[in-house]
């Protein structure tokens, strides 16, 4: 028998997205921001930045931010490098049995045992480069000369061009076990099996952008996600000076079922 | 369904108990008069944690055995002995058939008081922590869950129901305790002695109440007769009810404590620091950076239950969001 056991609700990590969404919002609005150019008073060229976005995001209260920075867009053959925004709209989960969000077929509903699925909204923004402005050159249009357009980091836009593109994956947990430093090391990972935007075309760019989504998650994403699962249910209820670790010989431990996350916990109490 | 659930396995919830609950000292003290004795104790007591706890259905728990150890034990004795009249009488008298004062009284003794102090000994300071290692205590108790809301925290506590203190048993098995009671009394009698001359005249009262010595009338006073032991043991756990003044202490500390503590509200994004030039679209004014700290974010938890089913402690709450 565990010492303890966790267990929350796709409706309570639904519910706790959406709140976070609107009190957070610098986590779900990614932006690299564009420059607005404007004279101070002795006539000098001052370049600040211009946070640029496809939706609005809601004011906030004092002290806190609405997005993070991200890098600029760079295309090769242009010389300047573009504002872009990336903006998680929407973010919905569904625990086993699916029951919230409805997969499409391309990812073989119902879910399957064990798996939680994933519908994401979310909206690109990309700078439209004027031809003029692909070389430093035309960047004169922004009122710029030469040697300020060389400063110039990024291209000065009000707006951006905008997509929404819907993302469905399906995934399951798994737990890295590494190797002994005293003991085994239990890292609870997410795993992507499969993956599907919804209506683009051709059927090509929506293969190689769900290819490019699926590598980038796989190869960069989620290698630097690790649940906590093991250290929140201990922080929840107080207690000191103990060492959780996932209690074995389960059938799944974390478990994904009964619209719930749930997790066993053995305790090394010291 | 609740948001969240969490559910407790008795071991765990024991050696969470034991986390919290052990403490440092717990003094307590209590005396009584019996008469011509005055009986104090002096005590500190400290939880070691639940030897057994059980689950029962509902919000209770038993707590079969609560380990205590004993940190010190002074006992205080008073001795109010009853004061003796002494009369006239003649120390040296001329014999009768003596060619002058014959039969007259040389030197007579006026007559007083002995014991006439209130006490007259005390209070001895008798120090029992020599016998601490044999000292027996059997407490157990019924103990009632709640989950309260205190402050930025909503606390699991455990109310004692019930509390049995049994009375407290000695079995000093290398006799430690009659040489440290009887030297105690023998030592306070030999300073008495020393403060209150002359000896004869307590030799006299002495004899009148058919003492050989103040160490011998201490002892009967006090009623110390063979068993020291189950003298010691009727006088704390009969006359001055240390039972009563452990339950006290026990109860006191057990109130102040929480098992569990879930903070409320409770934190879904933690508080960040970080460099102001990562972030944008600030409210004014923008934070004057470097670095600035992004406040948590946090909610509020609503309809919190805790309820006992066999072996395991169920404690349900949503989040306020």
């Amino acid at each position: 028998m565990a010492d303890l056991y966790a267990a929350i609700t796709d409706d309570a990590v639904n519910r706790i997205i959406n709140f976070v969404h609107a009190r957070a919002p610098y986590l779900f609005n990614y932006v690299a921001p564009s420059v607005r150019i404007d004279k101070d008073q002795s006539g000098n060229l001052v370049m600040q930045d211009l946070w640029v976005t496809c939706s609005p995001v809601p004011d906030t209260p004092r002290g806190i931010p609405k997005y993070r920075r991200i890098p600029p867009f760079q295309l090769p053959g242009i010389a300047v490098k573009l504002p872009c925004s990336i903006q998680l709209i929407d973010l919905t989960i569904d625990f086993h049995p699916g029951d919230i969000v409805t997969l499409p077929a391309q990812l073989n509903p119902p879910l399957a045992a064990q798996r939680f699925a994933l519908n994401a909204m979310v909206q690109f923004g990309l700078a439209c480069v004027p031809p003029e402005a692909v070389r430093l050159e035309g960047l004169s249009r922004y009122g710029l000369n030469a040697d300020y357009a060389r400063r110039l980091e990024v291209l000065p836009v009000d707006s951006l061009e905008c997509f929404l593109i819907q993302i469905f994956a399906i995934g399951h947990l798994f737990v890295e076990t590494k190797p002994p430093t005293p003991t085994p090391l239990q890292n609870i990972r997410v795993a992507v099996d499969g993956l599907e935007i919804v209506d683009i075309e051709p059927k090509g760019l929506e293969q190689a952008v769900e290819c490019y989504l699926v590598a980038m998650l796989k190869g960069a994403i989620l290698p630097e996600i690790v649940l906590g699962l093991e250290r929140i249910p201990v922080n929840a209820l107080g207690i000191q000076a103990v060492t959780p670790s996932l209690t074995p010989g389960l059938p799944n431990n974390p478990a994904v079922e009964q619209n719930e996350l749930r997790v066993w916990l053995d305790l090394a109490f010291s | 369904m609740s948001d969240v659930s969490l559910s407790v396995s008795e071991a765990a919830f024991k050696a969470a108990f034991n986390k919290v609950y052990p403490s440092i000292s717990l003094p307590f003290d209590g005396s009584t008069s019996l008469g011509p004795i005055w009986i104090g104790v002096d005590a500190v007591i400290h939880i070691e944690g639940a030897g057994d706890i059980d689950f029962e259905d509902g919000n209770t728990f038993l707590l079969k055995e609560l380990d205590i150890g004993w940190d010190k034990l002074i006992l205080r004795l008073g001795i109010d002995i009853p004061t003796v009249k002494v009369g006239k009488f003649c120390v040296l008298r001329m014999p009768d058939d003596a060619p002058f004062l014959a039969g007259e009284c040389l030197w007579e003794f006026p007559g007083g008081e002995v014991f006439g102090g209130a006490p007259d000994i005390g209070p001895i300071t008798i120090n029992l922590n020599a016998i601490i290692p044999y000292v027996v205590s059997e407490i157990s108790g019924r103990y009632k869950i709640s989950l309260a809301k205190d402050g930025a925290k909503l606390v699991l506590k455990a109310d004692v129901e019930s509390l049995d203190v049994d009375p407290i048993s000695i079995n000093d098995t290398f006799g430690k305790l009659p040489a440290i009671l009887k030297g105690a009394i023998a030592v306070a009698a030999a300073q008495y002695l020393t403060s209150h001359p002359p000896a004869w005249l307590i030799d006299a009262a002495l004899g009148l109440l058919g003492f050989p010595s103040v160490t011998e009338l201490l002892l009967d006073l006090l009623d110390i007769e063979d068993d020291v032991e189950e003298w010691l043991m009727d006088v704390l756990n009969v006359s001055i009810g240390i039972d009563n003044l452990i339950y006290q202490a026990i109860l006191d500390e057990v109130l102040s404590k929480a098992v569990f503590e879930i903070p409320d509200p409770y934190e879904l994004v933690p508080s960040v620091t970080a460099d102001v030039a990562d972030f944008g679209g600030f409210p004014d004014p923008v934070p004057p950076g470097p670095k600035f700290t992004i406040k948590p974010e946090k909610t509020d938890i609503l309809n919190p239950s805790a309820a006992f089913d066999a072996d395991t402690l169920h404690i349900h709450f949503d989040l306020g969001v």
